[in-house]
C-alpha cells in the first residue's frame, strides 16, 4: 500500500503500531512497500568536500603558472578515460575508472542553500535529508534503512558504522554522532559502531581479556538471580524483554558478524594489499594524520559484514577539519594524496562485489558533504551567500602553489557515485559548466530525489514515515522526494 | 517554616501554614534577609488577600486614617551600606515624584537631590536631619505624624522596610553618594519593597502592575498574586473511605470507586521499604542510596520516615539540582557550541542553579524567554569563524527560527503540539489551525507573520496574539522585540493561562510515577481528557497557590499513598497512541528504565568507586555506554524524554563494554568483601550494596554457589584476567550480575 500525506490519516495507525512494538517483534516494524532491487547497501562517506573537478569531474588541466588567473585554473589534473565509453575521471584514480562500467556519475547535484563555512550543517543534510536544526531529531539514512527495511540476518544489527571514533567530548565530532544516529527512532536503530576495523573483533569478544567460559558462567548467575526476583519483576513485560535483549546480545557475540572481522586470516594477501591505501603515513603532508589504511579494511570489512547479513554499511574516510578533503591549500598535492588513498579500496570492493555475484543486489553509494570551487581566501573557506555562483576567477589571482587547487566550498555543485543495486552501470547523469562558475548547466538535481531514488533501491517509498510528537516524520524531506528514473536501470 | 537557601543569589521561599501567606523575596544580601523575610510575607499576604477580594489594593490606604507602619531599630553598621544614589533615591522618585520633583514641588518640597530633602518644605522644619530620623520631618510625613495628611498623599504608605530604609540612611548620616552612583550601579541594591507603594486603585489594571515598581522580580511576584485572585479555586478532593496519606490519593481512589473497581472497596498494599527507599533516592537525587542508609532506613521504626526521608532528599539542594539537569538540558536543548553549529545556547549552569534555588517555576521561564527579566539567561556561543553570537531559546533569526522557537516553546511550556500548524492546519488536532499559530509565533518575531502554507507565501499576515484569551489581559502586543517578548512570558506564565501549571505538574507527575495525567506529555488536547482531570486541576492549582514551587508539589506526590504504592505488573497503566481513552486508575506506578545518568552514578555508589561525586551530567563526553543508554551526544532539539527502549546495541555494552566492565570491577567494594571471611556475609553486603536490600535465602544460595564454584576457598588462585586479582574477580562478576538485573535496571 501506498502511503502519502494524504493518506497518512487513515493509515498512521500502522506507523503507531510499529513504533510501540516490544523490540523482539520489530521486524514486523519494517514494510516494504516496493519490489527492492537491492538488498543490501555499503555508503561510502568521504566527508570534507571534495573537489569534483579533480575527481568525478575532470575539466581542463590548466598546469600551475605564477600569477595565473582564477579564471584560468580550471583542472589540477589530467582527464583519464574508464571503462565506461565517454565517461572521463581524473587522473589517480585509474582503478576505480576500470570498474566504471558498473557505475553511475551524478554530476548535477546542487543545493538551494549556501552552507558556507559550515561543513557540519552540509553532512547533516547529505546524511539526514533536513536542514539543521529540523526541529525533530533526524534520523540518519543507515537509521531509516534499518528501520524501514529491516535485518537481513536475526543476527546482524542492520546498521554497521566503520571508520569513526565515537568516544569523546570533542564538539564537533559529538555533533556528527548525532547525526549518523537514530535521531527519534531511538536506540534499536543506532548504528553498531565498529571505530577501527583492525580491532573490530573485540568487540565481540569478551571485555578485558576475560575467558568466554567465565562470560557464560557470568551470564548464567544473571538469568538465576533475575529468576529469583520478585514475582513482580519476572512478570513485567519490560524486564522480560530485556533479559531477552541480552540473551540475544550475547548470540551475536557468536554470529556471522565476528566470523566477518576475521578478514586477515581468511583473505589471501594479494587481496588484502589492494585494499590498502597508496600511501603512507609518514609521506602525507598530514604526517601525523589518519592514514587511509582503517579506510581501506574498513571497505573490506563492509564487503564481509553484507555477506554476513548486514543490511546497511556505512564506511567513513574519518573527516577532520582542515585535515584529508576539507583542503583549504596545496588543493593538488593533497588530491594527489587522497586518490591515493581511496581509489584501490573503493574499486576493491566493487570488484569483489561484482565477481562474488552481490553487486546486482548491493547498492554503492559514494558521497561527500558539498564540492569545492576556486577562492580567493582559501584558508577561511567562507562562501558569502551566492558569491561562489557568481566568481568567475577573473579578479582572483594564484601566486603560490599553495593556493593551486579547489579550496572554496561549493553548495552548488556536489557529485555522487553510484554502484550496484539497481543503478545504471556506465551512466554519467547531468553536466557541469566548463569554466568557473562550474554550476549545474544541464539536469540539475535535488538532494531529496537522491535519497527518494536510492530508498526506492532498498523498496522504500520517499512519503514512507514514521510517526513522531503526533505527526508523521518522512524519510525524504516532508516526503517530498521524487526518484530520479534516469538513474536507475 | 522551612528555609531554602542558596549561596549568590538569594531567592527565599517562606511555606508558613497558610496559603495566603507564601510569598518569595529576592534578596542581595543574606544579612537583610530575616528582616526582609517577614516583611515580604506581610506585605504578600496583604497583596493576596486584596487580589482574593477582587483584584484591587483599595483595602490599605484612605486619606483620612492614619496607618500604623512598624518602626525598627536602627543598626548602624547595616545603616552605613544604604546608599543615597542606589537604594533613597529610587525609592523616594518612585513613592514622591508625583508631587514632589524639581519640576512641581508642592509645599515647597523637592526630593530631587539630597540637599534638597535636607532642607526640607515651607512648614515642618528640615526634611532631614542627619544622624536623627525621626527628628526629620520627613520621616514625621510618613508616619502620619506630622501637621498634615500621611504621605505618600492618598496613596499606599510606605512598607515598614522601605521606612526602614530611609531611617538608616538618615540614621547614618545622609550622605550624598550621588558621585559615586557608576560605581555602585554593579553593587547589589538594599532593595526596596516596591510593590507596597502601588496606588491604591493602580493593580488593578493589568499594565499598572508593569509600569509601577522598579523591582522586576517582586513586580513578577507581584503580578502573580493579584492574577491567582482572578482563578476560580480548584474543586476540592473527594470524600473517600480507604486509606488516604493525602489529597492525591483522595482523587485517585474516588476513581477507583466510581469505576466499580475492587480496589475501592480493598486498596492495594504500599511498596516495602526496600523498594520505597531504592525508588525515593532515585527519584529525587538520582542515586540508589547507601548500603549504610538502606540498613538504617530499614531499620528506624518511626511511624513518618518515609516523609522524613523525602524531605531530608529534598533539602540535598545540589544533589537534587543534579538529577534534574540533564531533562530541562535536553527539554531546552541546551548546547554549549558545537563547532559552530549550536542551536540554543548552554544554559546548564542557570537550570543547576535554579534548582538549587529552588526558583519559583514561573519566574525560571521566564527568565528564559523574558529580555526584561533581571535574571534573563542567553549564553554566548562562538561559530566557526570565532565570532560570537548572543544565542538563546528564543532565536527569530528567519522566519524558520522563529517558528521552530514558537513551537518548541508551545511543546516545552504549553505541553501542546504545534509543530504540525507550522506548515498547515495541523490535521490531527482541530484546535491549531495554521493562522493561530501563525499569531502565536508573531509574539516571538518583530512583526506579525506571513501565513507561508507549505512553503507557499500567502501574502496574508497574522496579527500577533497569544493562542488563549485571558481575562483582563491587554489585547495591544507591543512593538519593541523586547517588550514583545516580555508580553508573551507574561501570558504564558500567567495563573490564568489554562496550559502552563498543567503542563509542569504533568511532567512531575510523570516524571515519578511513569505515565502523565495527560499522555502524550507534550501533546495536550481538548478532545482528550486527562486520565484524572479534577486531579490534575487540583494539583495546578495548589502548584499555582504555592507560587509556583516545584519542591512543594514534588513532595506532596512523594508523600502520597498513590506514589508509594507496590509495584504491580497486573495493575500497571499503559497509554496507547491507538486507544487514547483507555482509562488509566494509578493503581501501580510504572516500571520505569534507569537513565544513563542514574546508572551510572548508581553504579559509582555501589561499587564504592572514588568519584568524588563528580556525576555524569557534568561530562561533556559522550561515549558508547552512555549513548547506548540513551545519553545523547548533543542536545540540538528539545526533547523532553528519553525513550526506555532496550536494544541489541546497548545490551552488548552492558554485557560486553569495557566501561561498565571498568566500573564493575574496580570499586572498592569489591576489597572490602574480599576481606569479608563469612562467605554469607559477602552475599549480603553485596545484595545490600547494589539492590538496596537483604537477600532471600533463595538469592543466598545462589550467591553462594556461585561464589564456591569460582573462587574456591583455599584452591590456589589463578588469575582471572590480564588485570584482575583471583579473589576480587568473582565478586566482581556477582556485582556485575546484580547491576545487570532487571531489578537494577529499573525503578519497581
Amino acid at each position: 500500500m501506498k502511503m502519502n500525506r494524504r493518506t497518512f490519516l487513515q493509515t498512521s495507525a500502522l506507523a503507531v503500531a510499529g513504533a510501540g512494538l516490544a523490540p523482539h517483534a520489530r521486524a514486523a516494524d519494517a514494510v516494504t512497500l516496493i519490489t527492492p532491487t537491492a538488498d543490501a547497501m555499503i555508503m561510502i562517506w568521504l566527508p570534507g568536500g571534495m573537489a569534483q573537478t579533480d575527481l568525478w569531474d575532470p575539466k581542463e588541466y590548466t598546469p600551475y603558472r605564477k600569477g595565473m588567473k582564477g579564471s584560468e585554473l580550471l583542472g589540477t589534473c589530467k582527464a583519464i578515460p574508464t571503462a565506461a565509453d565517454g565517461i572521463f575521471l581524473g587522473e589517480g584514480l585509474e582503478n576505480i575508472a576500470s570498474a566504471m562500467q558498473h557505475g553511475t556519475i551524478l554530476r548535477s547535484l546542487s543545493y538551494d542553500t549556501r552552507f558556507g563555512a559550515i561543513h557540519l550543517k552540509a553532512q547533516y543534510y547529505m546524511m539526514t535529508g533536513y536542514l539543521f536544526p529540523t526541529g525533530v531529531k533526524a534520523p540518519s539514512m543507515g537509521s531509516v534503512i534499518a528501520r524501514s527495511a529491516g535485518r537481513r540476518h536475526p543476527q546482524v544489527p542492520p546498521y554497521i558504522y566503520i571508520g569513526r571514533d565515537i568516544d569523546t567530548s570533542d564538539e564537533e565530532k559529538l555533533f556528527i554522532s548525532e547525526y549518523l544516529g537514530p535521531g527519534f527512532y531511538g536506540v534499536n536503530y543506532a548504528p553498531f559502531m565498529i571505530p577501527e576495523p583492525a580491532r573490530g573483533l573485540s568487540t565481540l569478544n569478551a571485555a578485558a581479556g576475560m575467558k568466554i567460559d567465565r562470560l557464560d558462567r557470568r551470564q548464567a548467575y544473571l538469568q538465576a538471580i533475575a529468576g529469583a526476583a520478585a514475582p513482580e519483576l519476572q512478570e513485567a513485560d519490560k524486564a522480560r524483554d530485556y533479559m531477552k535483549v541480552m540473551e540475544e546480545a550475547r548470540a551475536m557475540m557468536d554470529s556471522p558478524v565476528k566470523k566477518a572481522f576475521d578478514y586477515a586470516r581468511d583473505e589471501k594477501p594479494t587481496l588484502l594489499e589492494a585494499y590498502r591505501p597508496k600511501i603512507t603515513a609518514a609521506e602525507q603532508l598530514d604526517s601525523g594524520y589518519y592514514n587511509g589504511q582503517r579506510f581501506g579494511e574498513g571497505c573490506l570489512l563492509a564487503r564481509r559484514l553484507v555477506e554476513a547479513g548486514a543490511r546497511f554499511v556505512q564506511v567513513e574516510y574519518q573527516y577532520g577539519p582542515f585535515k584529508g578533503f576539507d583542503m583549504h591549500e596545496n588543493g593538488r598535492q593533497r588530491m594527489i594524496e587522497m586518490k591515493k588513498q581511496i581509489d584501490g579500496p573503493i574499486a576493491q570492493l566493487v570488484r569483489d562485489l561484482h565477481e562474488r555475484g552481490l553487486l546486482k543486489r548491493t547498492l554503492v553509494c559514494i558521497a561527500t558533504e558539498f564540492g569545492r570551487t576556486i577562492a580567493s581566501a582559501p584558508a577561511a573557506g567562507v562562501e558569502p551567500e551566492g558569491d561562489a555562483e557568481r566568481h568567475t576567477g577573473e579578479n582572483l589571482i594564484i601566486d603560490s602553489e599553495a593556493m593551486y587547487g579547489f579550496h572554496g566550498h561549493f553548495s552548488s555543485g556536489n557529485q555522487m557515485l553510484f554502484f550496484g543495486g539497481g543503478f545504471k552501470s556506465g551512466y554519467a547523469h547531468g553536466q557541469t559548466a566548463a569554466r568557473h562558475p562550474m554550476v549545474p548547466v544541464k539536469d540539475p538535481v535535488h538532494l531529496s530525489d537522491v535519497h527518494a531514488t536510492i530508498y526506492k533501491a532498498l523498496g522504500i517509498p520517499p512519503d514512507h514515515n514514521y510517526v513522531t510528537e503526533g505527526r508523521p516524520f518522512y524519510v525524504t524531506n516532508l516526503g517530498k522526494g521524487q526518484p530520479i528514473g534516469a538513474l536507475l536501470a | 517554616m522551612l528555609i531554602e537557601r542558596a549561596a549568590r543569589t538569594c531567592y527565599v521561599v517562606v511555606v508558613p501554614a497558610h496559603a495566603e501567606e507564601y510569598a518569595v523575596a529576592r534578596c542581595g544580601r543574606a544579612s537583610l534577609l530575616m528582616s526582609r523575610l517577614r516583611n515580604s510575607v506581610r506585605v504578600a499576604r496583604r497583596m493576596a488577600l486584596a487580589a482574593v477580594a477582587g483584584g484591587c489594593f483599595c483595602a490599605a490606604a484612605a486619606e483620612s486614617k492614619r496607618v500604623e507602619i512598624p518602626v525598627r531599630p536602627v543598626d548602624l553598621k547595616e545603616a552605613a551600606k544604604v546608599s543615597y544614589a542606589r537604594d533613597i533615591k529610587p525609592l523616594l522618585a518612585a513613592d514622591c515624584d508625583e508631587c514632589h520633583s524639581s519640576d512641581d514641588f508642592k509645599g515647597g518640597f523637592s526630593i530631587s537631590s539630597a540637599a534638597t530633602l535636607i532642607k526640607g518644605g515651607k512648614k515642618g522644619g528640615p526634611g532631614i536631619v542627619p544622624g536623627k530620623p525621626d527628628e526629620s520631618s520627613i520621616v514625621k510625613y510618613i508616619l502620619g505624624l506630622a501637621d498634615g495628611p500621611q504621605m505618600p498623599k492618598g496613596e499606599t504608605p510606605l512598607s515598614e522596610s522601605e521606612l526602614h530604609l530611609i531611617r538608616s540612611w538618615i540614621a547614618a548620616g545622609a550622605v550624598d553618594d550621588s558621585d559615586r552612583a557608576a560605581a555602585l550601579a554593579n553593587t547589589d541594591a538594599v532593595r526596596t519593597n516596591a510593590v507596597s507603594s502601588l496606588p491604591a486603585d493602580a493593580a488593578r489594571r493589568w499594565e499598572d502592575v508593569l509600569i509601577f515598581s522598579t523591582n522586576r522580580d517582586q513586580q513578577f511576584a507581584a503580578r502573580r498574586a493579584l492574577r491567582l485572585g482572578l482563578v476560580a479555586p480548584a474543586a476540592p478532593p473527594p470524600k473517600v473511605a480507604g486509606p488516604v496519606f493525602n489529597e492525591i490519593d483522595q482523587f485517585v481512589e474516588a476513581r477507583w470507586a466510581e469505576a466499580k473497581l475492587p480496589q475501592a472497596q480493598k486498596p492495594p498494599p504500599v511498596c516495602d521499604d526496600a523498594a520505597f527507599v531504592r525508588r525515593v533516592y532515585l527519584d529525587v537525587i538520582g542515586v540508589i542510596p547507601s548500603a549504610q542508609a538502606s540498613r538504617a532506613f530499614a531499620a528506624d521504626r518511626a511511624q513518618d520516615k518515609r516523609a522524613k526521608l523525602v524531605d531530608a532528599l529534598l533539602a540535598r539542594a545540589q544533589d537534587y539540582a543534579a538529577h534534574w539537569t540533564p531533562f530541562w538540558e535536553e527539554a531546552l536543548a541546551s548546547q554549549p557550541s558545537m563547532g559552530g553549529v549550536g542551536t540554543h545556547g548552554d544554559y546548564a549552569d542557570f537550570i543547576y542553579k535554579s534548582f538549587a534555588e529552588n526558583k519559583p517555576f514561573d519566574l525560571m521561564v521566564a527568565e528564559i524567554l523574558d529580555p526584561t527579566m533581571p535574571g534573563y539567561q542567553k549564553a554566548d556561543l562562538a561559530n566557526a569563524n570565532g565570532k560570537i553570537n548572543v544565542i538563546g531559546f528564543v532565536r527569530t533569526q528567519t522566519q524558520t527560527d522563529t517558528i521552530q522557537t514558537a513551537a518548541n516553546t508551545a511543546q516545552v511550556f504549553l505541553g501542546t503540539g504545534m509543530k504540525c500548524a507550522s506548515c498547515h492546519n495541523h490535521f490531527l488536532n482541530k484546535e491549531w489551525p495554521q493562522a493561530r499559530f501563525t499569531a502565536f509565533a508573531g509574539l516571538f518575531a518583530t512583526n506579525d507573520l506571513e501565513l507561508i502554507r507549505c512553503e507557499k507565501h500567502s501574502g496574508h499576515f497574522v496579527a500577533a496574539a497569544f493562542p488563549f484569551d485571558l481575562p483582563d489581559a491587554p489585547k495591544q502586543v507591543p512593538h519593541d522585540p523586547e517588550q514583545r517578548l516580555h508580553y508573551l512570558t507574561t501570558l504564558l506564565v500567567d495563573p490564568t493561562n489554562p496550559r502552563f501549571a498543567k503542563t509542569i505538574v504533568n511532567r512531575i507527575w510523570k516524571r515519578y510515577l511513569g505515565l502523565g495525567l495527560f499522555e502524550p506529555a507534550d501533546d495536550f488536547r481538548l478532545d482528550r481528557a486527562p486520565s484524572h482531570p479534577r486531579l490534575l486541576d487540583w494539583l495546578a492549582d495548589d502548584f499555582m497557590r504555592h507560587n509556583y514551587d516545584l519542591k512543594h508539589t514534588i513532595r506532596l506526590i512523594l508523600t502520597s499513598r498513590t506514589y508509594q504504592l507496590r509495584y504491580d505488573p497486573a495493575l500497571e497503566d499503559h497509554f496507547d497512541v491507538q486507544k487514547p481513552d483507555q482509562p488509566r486508575y494509578a493503581r501501580s506506578p510504572s516500571l520505569r528504565r534507569l537513565t544513563a545518568e542514574q546508572f551510572t552514578d548508581s553504579i559509582h555508589e555501589a561499587a564504592a568507586l572514588h568519584w568524588d561525586g563528580v556525576r555524569l551530567f557534568r561530562s561533556a563526553a559522550s561515549t558508547a555506554f552512555t549513548r547506548a543508554l540513551g545519553r545523547p551526544a548533543v542536545r540540538n532539539e528539545v526533547c523532553t524524554g528519553r525513550a526506555d527502549d532496550v536494544a541489541v546495541v546497548q545490551a552488548l555494552e552492558l554485557l560486553n563494554g569495557t566501561e561498565l566492565h571498568d566500573l564493575a570491577y574496580s570499586g572498592e567494594v569489591l576489597d572490602e568483601l574480599a576481606s569479608l571471611a563469612d562467605r554469607k556475609h559477602i552475599v549480603e553486603e553485596l545484595y545490600w550494596s547494589v539492590l538496596s536490600r537483604a537477600p532471600t535465602s533463595a538469592e543466598c544460595k545462589l550467591g553462594l554457589a556461585y561464589l564456591d564454584a569460582n573462587a574456591p576457598a583455599g584452591a590456589a588462585a589463578k588469575p582471572a584476567g590480564p588485570q584482575e586479582r583471583a579473589d576480587t574477580a568473582p565478586l566482581g562478576d556477582m556485582l556485575w550480575a546484580l547491576a545487570a538485573s532487571p531489578e537494577f535496571q529499573y525503578i519497581r
